[in-house]
């Protein structure tokens, strides 16, 4: 009994101690995350204009939305930039950091210039990409106008035509792809090379050895990133806020995050604001537990499931 | 192993309590020295640079004189997104006692209780609507009550570039055009540009005449269009927006034809390649655009970033060639829970009320050409200095704005520095001048009239038919709004 006792009151002050110092984070989350999300709960059933104190309104908020065209073209942006960004993104990090792991000259400097761009605000970024985007003076328009001339046409205004935002803004999404790629290798670098090694032996070619041994060795690096870029592209925001105010052309990006915000802080409308930053977090959390989910069949953990 | 961890928990103790001492003892302090015994007013302010800082050697006069004598002292402070910061502020309880303001915010602030209504203390003031431009006044009032005094206003017209007028001259001619004045219709605006907007051998527009644009800047005031055709932003009668009236499809005709006229791809390519609008390379000063819809402070602009500019301003076009104005201004409001109200009015007040002043110059000027005027006269460019002004008057002029002022003194506009002065004064005096509608939801209507305004603008929709559609939309945030109201128990408009 006293053994026991002993057992739980040391077992009892780890906890107080690990609490303890936790506790900062802990703190932290509560009144910065937990206690707003609460409360935007309850503000997305008020009509609450931020000033004056909410008034209960039940789910008309909800029917507001429903019937709001913008939220649905908000909706279709973020679900065309998500489906299109993420599995881009995610295929050219794998590819960049396959070749980054190989014996390449250089390779220090070609990993730093790939995670350099991370490093550029954001603001910086927008001001660049909106010159390098520009229809007559651009640079990829430069590039690109030989094989236009080829095929007798000019290379596409890409931030004045409504055909073109969305595809500049995913081009865009792949400039802190660095991020990732750094990932990739910490995630590479961990597979055993024995593997290779038997892989070989059995007569395995490349492609073999890359599908059959690579990716379901770095399957949970690749699930992280994955869930990670759930959470980024559906709360894409800062870079074309600023260089498509309001959307573009036909608002073709303009995305869910841009719209929650014009309504919270331009509209002032916080209690259908908190009604959409519900629906948002429920879509993140939605695609999150699918990819969950997905992941048990697919992601391969070295000493087994965690 | 416990030594070394021991040694390492005391050392990041030791760091993180010697690192907030520092902070503490040491750190960042604010660096404007207030005098003792003085009421701090911080007054935020969405001016910068010299602007800024014309308004900064304002308030430090008030500091030297009536507020010493009266303890108080206004703190400038510099505020970027200043609605979305003022509301934030206001709804934490901890607002600042004096905020530079837009006029349409008035009645979305005024409606929620944000602000604190002035009408008794101007009139204690002997502060009156016969003192003011009218047009300026009411935009500071809703439902009858005053919510704040007009600081710098302006009206819209039209700059035009001398030397390209020149240029082209003859060209002007052979299309049946002044080249010695400024288009006075739409028709004219669009003759003129025809003969103005130049291409290269590619056919990408190098120069326009003009562009009715919306994207970035040079779009400016965009949705005053109706306007232009004899229209309304807000129904007289109800106060509501109507879009499908026959004003606002005469006007988006006009845009959608100007669009066609020049081609959809190289306008949005022209507009992609212009440069800031705040800067030297503003596509009017480089001569890219021949003309803009502009207010005064473009004047001031020019004198900055390109002074051998030759220019000249004009009425906007319009459909019959009738003078129409637009008119808005930057305004003084106490917010409500302001800790300092009646320190921040007497602030207003002096602005107001005090006899003319000699703002300090010389050495310490922040930049040339502020407390010195530069005239013609038949010998060549002269200096002079700059006359006592009431400090209304003084900001504004120092601005190249319009006196708010009813009579503006003598000595105000014998001796503007902004050579264009008097068209905006001619044009906010006009009596159906017209400002932003006094709606709490104008903001959202004009954005909706915005994704009108592109389609027609960038993609040709069919006016009439974007037109009708805007109008749903606008009666539906229109229920909306109305709906909100109604809950804490107010009517709308």
């Amino acid at each position: 009994m006293n053994g026991s006792r002993r057992t739980s009151s040391v077992v009892g002050n780890g906890v107080a101690t690990g609490l303890l110092w936790i506790s900062p984070w802990v703190v932290g989350f509560a009144v910065f995350m937990l206690v707003p999300i609460v409360m935007a709960a309850y503000f997305s059933l008020c009509e609450f204009d931020g000033l004056r104190r909410p008034v209960y309104i039940g789910f008309d908020n909800f029917r507001t939305m429903l019937s709001d065209p913008t939220f649905w073209k908000v909706l279709k942006n973020t679900t065309i930039y998500a489906a299109f960004s993420l599995p881009l993104g995610a295929v050219l990090a794998i590819l960049f950091a396959i070749a980054l792991n190989a014996p390449i000259p250089g390779r220090t400097l070609w990993r730093a210039l790939i995670f350099v761009p991370t490093l550029v605000p954001m603001v910086a970024t927008a001001m660049i990409w909106m010159w390098v985007f520009n229809a007559d003076y651009g640079l990829l328009n430069a590039v690109l106008s030989w094989p236009c001339s080829l095929f007798g046409c000019r290379p596409p205004s890409w931030l004045q035509d409504a055909h073109w935002t969305m595809p500049a803004m995913i081009i865009l999404s792949l400039w802190p792809i660095g991020h990732p790629v750094v990932i990739y290798l910490a995630g590479l670098q961990d597979v055993p090379t024995v593997l290779y090694e038997a892989a070989r032996i059995d007569g395995a070619n490349a492609w073999q050895r890359l599908w059959n041994v690579t990716l379901p060795l770095i399957s949970p690096t690749i699930f992280y990133n994955i869930v990670m870029g759930i959470i980024f592209v559906w709360q894409v925001f800062a870079i074309p806020q600023i260089m498509l105010r309001g959307g573009g052309p036909q608002q073709n990006v303009y995305f869910f995050s841009m719209y929650l915000y014009d309504v919270a802080f331009t509209f002032q409308r916080f209690g259908y604001a908190c009604t959409l930053s519900w629906v948002q977090l429920l879509i993140i959390l939605s695609f999150t537990a699918f990819a969950f989910q997905l992941s048990r069949r697919v992601v391969h953990y070295q000493g087994g499931t965690p | 192993m416990r030594a070394l961890a021991n040694i390492l928990r005391t050392g990041v103790i030791t760091i993180m309590v010697v690192g907030t001492l520092g902070l503490v003892l040491f750190g960042p302090r604010s660096t404007a020295a207030v005098p003792p015994d003085r009421v701090v007013v911080r007054y935020w302010e969405k001016w910068t640079d010299f602007e800024g800082l014309a308004m900064q050697r304002l308030v430090g006069v008030f500091n030297d004189t009536v507020g010493a004598e009266r303890g108080i002292y206004v703190q400038y402070e510099s505020t970027t997104q200043i609605d979305l910061k003022s509301l934030v502020a206001i709804a934490g309880g901890d607002p600042p006692d004096l905020i530079g303001l837009w006029p349409h915010l008035i009645a979305s602030y005024a409606s929620k209780g944000a602000l604190t209504p002035l009408g008794e203390r101007a009139t204690r003031a002997n502060i009156s609507r016969a003192d003011i431009i009218p047009v300026y006044y009411d935009q500071c009032c809703y439902r009858d009550e005053l919510y704040g005094l007009p600081l710098t206003p302006w009206s819209l017209a039209l700059y035009y570039n001398l030397d390209i007028f020149a240029q082209k001259a003859d060209e002007l001619r052979a299309a049946g055009l002044d080249p010695e004045r400024a288009p006075r219709t739409t028709d004219e605006l669009l003759a003129y540009c025809r003969v103005l907007t130049e291409r290269d051998e590619h056919g990408t527009l190098t120069r326009m005449g003009y562009i009715p644009g919306h994207a970035g800047n040079i779009g400016w005031y965009w949705y005053t269009w109706p306007l232009w055709f004899g229209g309304h932003l807000a129904d007289p009668e109800s106060g509501l927006v109507v879009a499908n009236e026959p004003e606002w499809q005469a006007s988006m005709c006009w845009v959608r034809d100007f669009a066609q006229t020049f081609g959809y791809d190289a306008l949005g390519r022209f507009e992609g390649s212009l440069s800031n609008f705040n800067s030297p390379d503003n596509p009017f000063m480089i001569g890219k655009l021949a003309m803009m819809r502009q207010g005064p402070w473009f004047a001031n602009m020019i004198r900055q970033y390109a002074p051998t500019l030759r220019y000249s301003a004009a009425p906007i076009p319009t459909v019959d060639g009738r003078p129409r104005s637009y008119v808005g201004q930057d305004i003084l409001v106490i917010p409500t829970g302001a800790r300092h109200a009646e320190q921040a009015w007497e602030f207003i007040a002096w602005l107001y009320t005090n006899p003319p002043i000699n703002v300090p110059s010389g050495e310490e000027t922040p930049r040339e050409g502020y407390e010195y005027y530069v005239i013609r006269t038949p010998t060549g460019l002269e200096r002079r200095p700059m006359p006592p002004l009431r400090p209304i008057e003084w900001i504004n002029w120092i601005h190249y704005k319009g006196s708010p002022l009813n009579e503006a003194s003598q000595d105000f506009t014998a001796t503007h520095p902004n050579p264009v002065i008097d068209v905006h004064e001619r044009l906010a005096r006009l009596p159906d001048a017209q400002g932003d509608p006094p709606l709490p939801n104008w903001l959202e209507l004009r954005e909706a009239f915005g994704n009108a305004y592109i389609d027609i603008w960038r993609d040709g929709a069919d006016p009439a038919q974007r037109l009708e559609r805007l109008q749903a939309r606008i009666v539906k945030l229109t229920d909306i709004a109305r709906e909100g109201m109604a809950r804490y128990g107010e009517t709308y408009p």
